[in-house]
């Protein structure tokens, strides 16, 4: 009753729940859309352009190809920052002069004249020079076409600015190499650096380079380092002496425009030739070198140095050309590393600098499509959770409902089977009066539910069992069941019912006890059953153990005839005596006392013959157990000897008395001993012995056990305890089903378990306090009335 | 034992074995009584421990007796150079242990509760083997004593002599002389202290009997058709 309120309660909170579960799953689904509209609109927005106001004109010119990596990258954050900032249109030209290539001063001129003829008129905003290290493009921006047009240019030189670059209308940046930033990765990548060697050219730019190398280099000397600077041998020669560098070396490119042999060089082309030999990392001071087999350097970042030159220009853009803008040098590289190269020379990628580029480092599918991946597994997952979350609430529905309706026909239900019950079922309050009395309880007691509804339970109880109720009582009080204990009860008429009774605690909502139902089985008949099982088993055992002293007959001869032939031999010798013409009195009375003594011995072995022939049911008395087993070995004695068996006896000293029947303990101890002998009749002669011992398990438990050394047992030992299980060729199979019972019957076990050595064990529990089950067909769980003999 | 001998009254000498200590009283109480000289045993091997090769009587022992029972010893006792006959007593005779105990030479099986009469007359039979047996020996090491005296050559003629045969004879299968026979002839006489050939016949004859004694010599085997392996 108590459940079903609960739970009928518990169902009216799924509707809440099922709303907070469409929340939830909505919500996810918002994030996920604006997660993905963000990362779609991730890119810089450019500034919204005025159509109707002139386009601003740029041209871009490059000493170089525009397609140098380094151009391109300043290139492209160039015109990012001016499509940004600028709200005019822009119109970029672009020009490459590439002086490295074409350096004659021919072309130079040509160049020089085609940019004047191509540009004149053109009324051009700004020029942006990209200019080489050598500040090229300074005389070709010099002319008159261009003159009055602001100039923005960006050079990566270690040349001092030209004074042709301080020109009215002109600014930039010149960017220098981060040459103390590299050294200091090159040693935080290899600590273990000993030499340093520098590879440079013979370019005006490369000794430049190179001397400000050296300067740098001279900080560093002492520190267990050694700086070599290769200039003097051409490019193509120089990978030999870079194969075999001993170990502990790094190898730092400096700039080679040009080497010894006159021939020019780009700066990514130059890493290419010496890679494949040079046996040591190499690394460089130029961000086009990168990736070109080098490890890296600490080098110019030229996307933001491109922002740079854009900012600077829309600054130009928007001053008009009026005020002068200063020039910006700048030498605080950034650190960069080609991964690969990491891999190669077995770098830790643990030593990098804290904000390293890390180039060409292989991506995986879920950092190349992390945001595709986790939009797919969030939809996914709200669907399922949608799915899942309505199914859910759907079957909690159905369940609340099936349940109330169950409960209603639940009630009806039990009302019926109350009623119709064979066993009284009634209800008493804590004080114990009765408030429900089925129609069971109206035949059983013969009170009708208007008589017995309101009266206290004490009318079925009778005066001798009523401390026995107030115990039920407070039981129930205390809320513990009671289950199967069987009492007498009384009816009306006052005639006494054996019954079995179960009883279970009445709780409230609140969980307090407010009363007791108790079920009341008629028991009288099975008694009567069990009695008379109980007379059978008992003429059963009567009878196997006639048969087992049968087994023994020819042994108690000897055993009788022992003190009987005694006697005959003194009683004989007693009348030699007297014969004599002066019989020795003395002598006589001895064989008097001997002959008294010899009967008596004859006489305990009869009685302990008619003791087990007697026929008789189970009785328990306080049993001394040393003297019962002794008692019983005295029996098989002569057997022992005849069979030539070797019998060894452990009894411990103190030994608590155990309430048993002797009698049929002596025929449990009987036929395991006989069938322990049977095992051995194959065992070689020295060979047998059988070891009989009684142990004290703990304080509640005496154990008997019966060691062979014979046979042992077959494999199917569930059955040797069943009736008619032998394996003796003449066995009935009787024996250890007689004594399962009688242990049994004294609340103990009875096991067998082959030894680990030859033969079998057999062995028996005791209880020591004794839980006597001779009366009882099963145990009472609780011993409302500590006497364990009802009569 | 030597108590034994000093008593004139004495029947002969018995020993009793039983480990059950009544009985073994209430006996030896009867035995006494009937006039023999008794002594009394726990055990077989208490027995056995005080046996010498001069004891002479019966024992009366228990079949079935913890340790040695009464089979094992009279099995040990045949054994030794004095083997004392038995009689056994059971409280229960089974039919496999008295065969046994039969064909090993028991000299009777009896009951513990047969009447004294059978136990008395087996008694007087086993004692009369005994003095037999015990006689029987004496004569058997006084005749093979004398036997041992000869020599191989006097044992070769002693062969031919007892089949009958003329001194003239036996010089020729021996290839000897006549008179050298002759001497022979006279030393066995001599050192077997007989009187005539027909005596001489009588003790070699007397000698074949006793089977269970082996000759010393190959010679001698010979003579008396002792199987020679």
């Amino acid at each position: 009753m108590r459940t079903h309120q609960s739970l009928l309660a518990r169902s009216a909170s799924p509707p809440t729940r099922r709303r907070g579960l469409v929340c939830q799953v909505t919500w996810c689904l918002a994030l996920a859309a604006l997660w993905l509209a963000l990362s779609g609109s991730a890119r810089a927005q450019d500034a919204v352009k005025n159509e109707f106001a002139p386009a601003k004109r740029i041209l871009l010119v490059f000493s170089e190809s525009r397609d140098l990596p380094g151009n391109t990258l300043m290139e492209q954050a160039l015109r990012a920052e001016l499509n940004k900032e600028s709200t005019n249109r822009l119109d970029f030209f672009e020009e490459n002069l590439e002086f490295s290539r074409f350096s004659d001063e021919n072309h130079a001129r040509a160049f020089r004249d085609y940019l004047r003829q191509k540009y004149s008129g053109q009324n051009l905003d700004l020029i942006v020079a990209f200019m080489g290290p050598n500040f090229d493009l300074t005389n070709e921006l010099a002319g008159p076409v261009f003159a009055g047009i602001p100039v923005v240019f960006v050079a990566v030189s270690e040349l001092d600015i030209a004074d042709a670059l301080h020109k009215p209308g002109w600014t930039g940046i010149i960017q220098r190499f981060d040459i103390s930033g590299t050294l200091s990765l090159i040693f935080r990548l290899q600590p273990e650096t000993h030499r340093v060697v520098v590879v440079g050219g013979m370019s005006a730019t490369d000794r430049l380079t190179m001397n400000r190398i050296k300067l740098a280099a001279t900080a560093l000397e002492g520190n267990d380092v050694e700086f070599e600077f290769w200039t003097n041998r051409p490019l193509a020669q120089m990978g030999e002496g870079l194969a075999s560098l001993p170990k502990g070396s790094a190898i730092l490119l400096s700039t080679v425009q040009r080497d010894v042999a006159g021939q020019s060089y780009y700066s990514s082309q130059v890493a290419q030739m010496i890679m494949p030999t040079a046996n040591s990392p190499i690394y460089a001071l130029s961000a086009g070198m990168v990736g070109s087999g080098v490890v890296g350097g600490v080098v110019v970042d030229f996307e933001s140095l491109g922002t740079r030159v854009g900012r600077l220009a829309m600054a130009r853009l928007s001053a008009g050309g009026a005020d002068e803008l200063p020039e910006e040098t700048r030498t605080v590289g950034t650190p960069m590393v080609d991964w690969r190269a990491l891999q190669r020379w077995g770098i830790n990628h643990g030593r990098l600098p804290a904000g390293t580029e890390i180039r060409y480092q292989p991506h995986s599918t879920w950092e190349d499509h992390k945001g595709l991946i986790l939009t797919i597994v969030a939809v996914f997952l709200a669907q399922a959770l949608t799915i899942a979350g309505l199914l859910f609430s759907r079957r909690r529905r159905r369940q609340a409902e099936a349940r109330a309706r169950v409960n209603q026909e639940a009630r009806a239900l039990v009302a019926a089977i109350v009623e119709s019950s064979d066993d009284a079922i009634i209800r008493k309050d804590l004080n114990g009066n009765i408030i429900t009395w089925n129609r069971a309880a109206e035949r059983l007691f013969g009170f009708d539910a208007t008589e017995a509804i309101g009266k206290p339970i004490t009318i079925i109880v009778p005066p001798s069992q009523l401390p026995e109720e107030l115990d039920i009582l407070e039981r129930a009080r205390r809320g513990e069941p009671v289950h199967n204990y069987e009492t007498i009860r009384q009816t009306k008429q006052g005639r006494a019912v054996e019954v079995s009774i179960a009883i279970s605690p009445i709780f409230d909502e609140s969980g307090k006890v407010v009363g007791a139902s108790k079920i009341c089985r008629d028991i009288t008949s099975k008694k009567q059953a069990e009695m008379e099982i109980r007379k059978q088993r008992s003429e059963l055992a009567h009878v196997t153990r006639v048969s087992t002293l049968g087994q023994l007959t020819a042994a108690l001869t000897h055993e009788l005839n022992q003190p009987l032939g005694a006697i005959l031999r003194n009683a004989e010798a007693a009348e030699l005596f007297l014969q004599s013409d002066q019989p020795d009195l003395s002598e006589v009375r001895a064989i008097l006392a001997d002959i008294r003594k010899d009967d008596q011995r004859a006489g305990q072995v009869i009685e302990r013959m008619r003791s087990l022939l007697k026929r008789r049911s189970l009785v328990s008395d306080p049993l001394d157990v040393r003297e019962t087993v002794e008692d019983t070995i005295a029996l098989v004695r002569p057997d022992l000897l005849a069979r030539e068996v070797k019998l060894t006896l452990a009894i411990p000293a103190p030994l608590p008395e155990v309430p048993g029947d002797r009698v049929h303990l002596q025929q449990v101890l009987l036929n395991l001993i006989l069938n322990g002998m049977d095992a051995m009749n194959a065992t070689t002669v020295g060979d047998r012995q059988l070891a009989v011992r009684v142990e004290v398990r703990g304080t509640e438990w005496l154990e008997v056990s019966v060691s062979d050394r014979g046979t042992g047992l077959p494999g199917e030992l569930p059955h040797l305890f069943e009736p008619f299980y032998t394996t003796k060729p003449n066995g009935m199979g009787m024996g250890l089903a007689i004594s399962r019972t009688i242990i049994e019957a004294h609340g103990g076990k009875i096991r067998a378990e082959n030894n680990s050595g030859p033969g079998a064990t057999f062995s028996f529990t005791l209880p020591v306090k004794g839980i006597w089950l001779g009366n009882h067909p099963s145990p009472p769980a609780v011993s409302l009335t500590p006497t364990p003999n009802r009569p | 034992m030597n108590e034994a001998a000093v008593r004139p009254a004495s029947k002969g000498n018995l020993y009793l074995v039983d480990d059950n200590a009544s009985f073994l009283l209430s006996v030896s109480r009867l035995l006494r009584a009937a006039g023999y000289t008794v002594q009394t045993f726990g055990s077989a091997a208490e027995f056995l421990a005080g046996l010498t090769p001069q004891l002479q009587g019966c024992v009366v022992a228990d079949l079935q007796m913890p340790g040695m029972n009464g089979l094992e010893l009279q099995a040990a006792l045949q054994k030794t150079e004095n083997p004392l006959p038995v009689i056994f007593m059971s409280g229960q005779g089974d039919i496999p242990s008295t065969v046994r105990a039969m064909r090993q030479g028991a000299e009777d099986f009896l009951t513990k509760i047969a009447p004294k009469e059978d136990l008395l007359a087996a008694i007087e039979r086993a004692l009369a083997r005994a003095t037999q047996e015990r006689k029987d020996r004496q004569r058997r090491a006084e005749i093979f004593t004398r036997l041992d005296r000869l020599s191989e050559r006097e044992l070769e003629v002693l062969g031919h002599v007892v089949l009958g045969r003329l001194n003239k004879q036996i010089a020729a299968d021996l290839n000897i002389n006549e008179r050298t026979v002759k001497l022979h002839r006279t030393s066995i006489t001599r050192k077997l202290e007989v009187q005539s050939v027909a005596e001489l016949t009588r003790l070699t004859q007397e000698a074949r009997l006793f089977k269970n004694y082996e000759p010393a010599s190959d010679s001698l085997k010979k003579l008396l058709n002792w199987p020679v392996p």
